[in-house]
């Protein structure tokens, strides 16, 4: 390790101009949230925003809402994307063209892959017509509605789109390696190719699929694209909600915009700190390294 | 005056601290080494070699001391513009440029060009023996040939001191001999000032003009091949060589006493300790000691005998025959013995 | 494993691999059909209108699509900067609050952008960034730097000071060791991270619409309005304008970076 005095720092300063733009951009919000916009003659920090935001129901429901989506598909995204790993990983398909086209989801835009879900699912989508050949529907209206409702399916299916290749390609790289080795190991003292898997590769993997699993929940939680596109008119999801608070053309809505922001920032803040000790553990543990 | 990288130099080391982290690597180091000398440093593993080639090449800045080459000061001089170049242990070839690109970087460096950088590395690859690879991706060459590249590519960098870091312990026996030989040959082609690290005490025999023996962080003893094994300044040079028989006893007036033997010998009064390598004991008919063990070593026999509880260990040629339990008396050839104090 | 295993496995990757190919064909099939009404499977009808409103003059798609592609160029290019002299500060030195700043530096992965959009966006009115192509670039460049700076720091530690070391004691100045070995042996390091950081800011579409207030226009922004009003057709032509656009865009970066390096098996798709 070299100790030179000014050179890391000189290294760091784009890093540290940017960090400093983030970090005063998220403190803003979050001053805003607690009532302190001097620009509009607001003085006092107050946590009234915060509470009137449990009161208000459309607010309430938007956090429920977005609450349920971001769990439910990060969870089915975490649990299907590591039974593909290690589909892929078992069946020695990583290298193969199969991994090649489970990348492509990777570079696709949800503004992209909300039209993808559309076209399948909608009423008018082909699933839908694919019924109606079958005769398993008469008409347009008995296909269930799946995009646009409470339920959230839509926005859910479209996640896991994105999200499984995701987890894959989080997850495989440090999966093969440990398969490769520990497994094999385990293997050769006896143990059956998915017993192996289950007492070895899979517990050594883990930092790397709890963070894959983290970074999808927060993502969810917090994105915009989605729940614009294939969401309910109500109720609406959190970053909707608050981004038409911050639209508002009354300024005064502004906190409530920013305390909704807090909300997530404040979860998001907990899931890095665990993000980055499942990351040292790792790391202590010289397991191997996850891609991202 | 001004320093210049490009011609073999005389290098002189003076008092020359090292630490790395709060540990000291290398404590109070001299060395000179003369224009075109082949210099061996010998030492266990973790004595500081490394450190010292570092040092010598400019990775690594003495917290004290002066570093000269051909007289000038060069301890503030950059590695790039010292040429002291070092073939590690690893080789570190470029892996994004074949063979040839390999040989030719340091040449590039130099601002050589053209048909003239082709006809050097041709030559270089002639001497190194490697001609028809120059093509070759760096993956597609084997252990042996990778050593060769690297030989060559410090060679190109036209070194003023030419630092072998254990080139060859990755090699197995054949291969290593082979090695041997060519960088003897490229020495004498090219006259180059020349350290080599190594912990095998065969090959700093066998290839330098003068060893230097380290031991945690110091230079213990330094000098030709000759001297080094048959005056080591302490047991721990000596054990380096193989060690062998000590006898413990004592001068007086020109005589060496022990309980094992007294023989007339020209070193002051004082204990010592006389060591026999195993080379220098031979079986003679008699009935004092016994034969403990025999081991089969190919060229020769190791033979271990015992007497009274003090045990001896023997090196006989192979057309011996001896077998555990046989009695025989020992002869100490005075002549090769070592007197340590 | 048994045979029937092995097909369960083997069923359960190609459902994968269809389920990732059948929406692009869809969307391929829906770019050039021109009526395609319920409830038929296959279009009645093709036609290149979706493909003419893009290519047209009037849209000024083909505009939005060349500033996109530059903006997005300008990203990935200073995200693999950045992110090399990042990568080689966390490697190489010890420093005053180390951890902190590998901590900081993959905040804007878990933090949603929506949170520190809004935020920054005040700040950036406020210094005359907001509806500046520099304001877009910045905030592109803060959600794609988490991922090059991981990708470059992970292949630094991998490939260490050892090349460059020996380069030194060759003769090379430290500006010939970053363009004749660094830079090479990074190659595909920097080609992935580029890559990944030209896709999040080319399929960004609320950090864009907020910071760039409009004023900004990108290739996302303009597929939306009709992703909305349910022209499937031109959405879909101007989703696969997307698509292959991004593909192109890597097949040259792989390229370009293959001509350096003549090991090289960087990119997306190594």
């Amino acid at each position: 390790m070299n100790k030179s005095r000014v050179a890391p720092y000189l290294l760091l300063l784009p890093v540290y101009l940017l960090s400093l733009l983030f970090i005063i951009g998220i403190g803003n919000g979050i001053l805003q949230s607690f009532g302190v916009i001097p620009s509009l003659g607001l003085n006092t920090p107050t946590l009234d925003y915060y509470v009137e935001i449990f009161k208000r129901k459309e607010l309430l429901s938007a956090i429920g809402l977005s609450f349920y989506v971001a769990l439910a598909s990060s969870l089915l995204a975490t649990v299907i994307g590591v039974l593909l790993c290690a589909a892929l990983v078992m069946g020695g398909l990583a290298k193969g063209k199969a991994g090649q086209v489970l990348k492509i989801p990777i570079m696709i835009p949800h503004t992209v892959v909300a039209l993808f879900i559309i076209s399948l699912f909608s009423q008018s989508g082909l699933l839908a017509r694919l019924f109606y050949a079958m005769g398993i529907i008469g008409s347009q209206e008995s296909f269930p509605s799946i995009l646009y409702t409470s339920n959230g399916i839509g926005i859910i299916l479209a996640y896991l789109w994105k999200e499984i290749p995701f987890v894959v390609f989080f997850v495989i790289s440090i999966m093969s390696n440990i398969s490769s080795t520990l497994g094999e190991a385990a293997e050769n003292l006896g143990a059956s190719k998915w017993r192996a898997f289950r007492s070895v590769t899979l517990p050594l993997c883990m930092p790397a699929i709890k963070n894959a699993f983290l970074i999808i929940f927060v993502y969810s939680l917090g994105a915009y694209e989605l729940p614009y596109l294939l969401g309910a008119t109500v109720p609406k999801m959190l970053p909707i909600q608050a981004f038409i608070e911050y639209t508002h053309p009354d300024l005064l809505h502004r906190p409530y915009a920013m305390a909704m922001n807090g909300i997530v920032f404040f979860i998001s803040f907990l899931v890095a700190l665990l993000y980055y000790r499942f990351l040292q553990h790792d790391k202590n543990h010289k397991i191997g390294r996850t891609n991202l | 005056m001004k320093f210049k990288r490009g011609s073999s130099s005389e290098l002189v080391l003076k008092n020359i601290f090292v630490s790395l982290g709060d540990q000291l690597i290398l404590d109070d180091v001299n060395l000179v080494v003369k224009k075109g000398e082949l210099v061996s440093l010998l030492g266990p593993s973790g004595c500081g070699k490394t450190t010292m080639l570092k040092t010598i090449s400019g990775l690594l800045q003495p917290d004290r001391g002066d570093i000269f080459m051909d007289d000038v000061n060069v301890t503030q001089e950059t590695s790039c513009k010292r040429g002291a170049v070092i073939v590690f242990q690893d080789l570190r070839l470029f892996p994004n440029m074949t063979v040839e690109e390999n040989v030719a970087y340091p040449l590039k460096l130099q601002g050589i060009d053209g048909k003239k950088r082709r006809d050097k590395v041709q030559k270089l690859l002639e001497n190194v023996q490697l001609d028809g690879y120059e093509k070759r991706s760096i993956y597609e060459i084997s252990g042996g040939q990778v050593q060769r590249v690297a030989l060559a590519r410090a060679v190109a960098a036209n070194p003023n001191i030419l630092l072998l870091d254990e080139p060859f312990s990755s090699l197995d026996g054949n291969l290593r001999e082979d090695m041997r030989e060519l960088l003897l040959n490229l020495h004498r082609t090219f006259d180059i000032t020349t350290v080599l690290v190594t912990h095998d005490q065969q090959e700093a025999l066998m290839m330098s003009d003068r060893i230097a023996v380290m031991g945690n962080g110091q230079i213990i003893q330094y000098d030709s091949p000759a001297v080094i094994y048959n005056q080591p300044a302490n047991k721990e040079v000596a054990d380096y060589f193989g060690g062998g028989n000590y006898i413990t006893g004592r001068v007086k007036q020109g005589v060496f006493r022990s309980e094992q033997l007294t023989f007339p010998v020209a070193k002051a009064d004082g204990l010592y300790q006389a060591l026999f390598r195993p080379s220098a004991l031979k079986p003679i008919s008699g009935a004092n000691y016994s034969v403990q063990y025999v081991r089969y070593l190919g060229e020769s026999w190791q033979i271990e005998v015992e007497r009274l509880g003090s045990r001896l260990l023997l090196s006989l040629p192979s057309d011996y025959y001896l077998k555990p339990g046989d009695l025989l008396d020992i002869e100490f050839d005075l002549e090769k013995v070592v007197m340590i104090a | 494993m048994n045979r029937g295993k092995k097909i369960v496995l083997k069923m359960f990757v190609y459902f994968s691999v269809l389920s990732v190919l059948i929406p692009i064909m869809v969307i391929a099939i829906w770019s050039v059909s021109g009526r395609w009404a319920w409830p038929q499977l296959f279009p009645d009808s093709f036609s290149l209108r979706g493909i003419n409103e893009l290519f047209g003059g009037y849209s000024g798609a083909v505009q939005v699509l060349g500033s996109s592609i530059a903006i997005s160029l300008i990203v990935a290019l200073l995200a693999v900067i950045i992110g090399v002299m990042t990568a080689r500060a966390l490697v190489f030195y010890d420093f005053r609050g180390k951890s902190l700043v590998s901590f900081g530096v993959i905040l804007p992965i878990i933090i949603p952008s929506t949170v520190f959009a809004m935020g920054i966006h005040v700040l950036f009115i406020k210094m005359g960034l907001s509806d500046t192509v520099l304001g877009v670039i910045i905030v592109h460049l803060i959600c794609s730097l988490p991922y090059a700076i991981k990708i470059i720091t992970d292949m630094t530690a991998v490939i260490g000071k050892k090349l460059e070391e020996q380069a030194s004691v060759l003769g090379a100045t430290p500006g010939q060791i970053l363009k004749d070995i660094t830079i090479p042996c990074l190659l595909p390091g920097l080609i992935s991270s580029a890559s990944l950081a030209y896709i999040i800011s080319f399929g960004q579409y609320f950090i864009t619409l907020i910071i760039g207030g409009g004023s900004v226009k990108t290739f996302s922004m303009l597929m939306v309005p009709y992703l909305q009003s349910g022209d499937r057709t031109v959405a879909s032509a101007y989703s696969m304008v997307f698509i292959c656009s991004t593909l192109i865009i890597f097949i040259v970066l792989e390229k370009t970076a293959n001509k350096f390096n003549k090991n090289g098996n960087g990119g997306f798709f190594a």
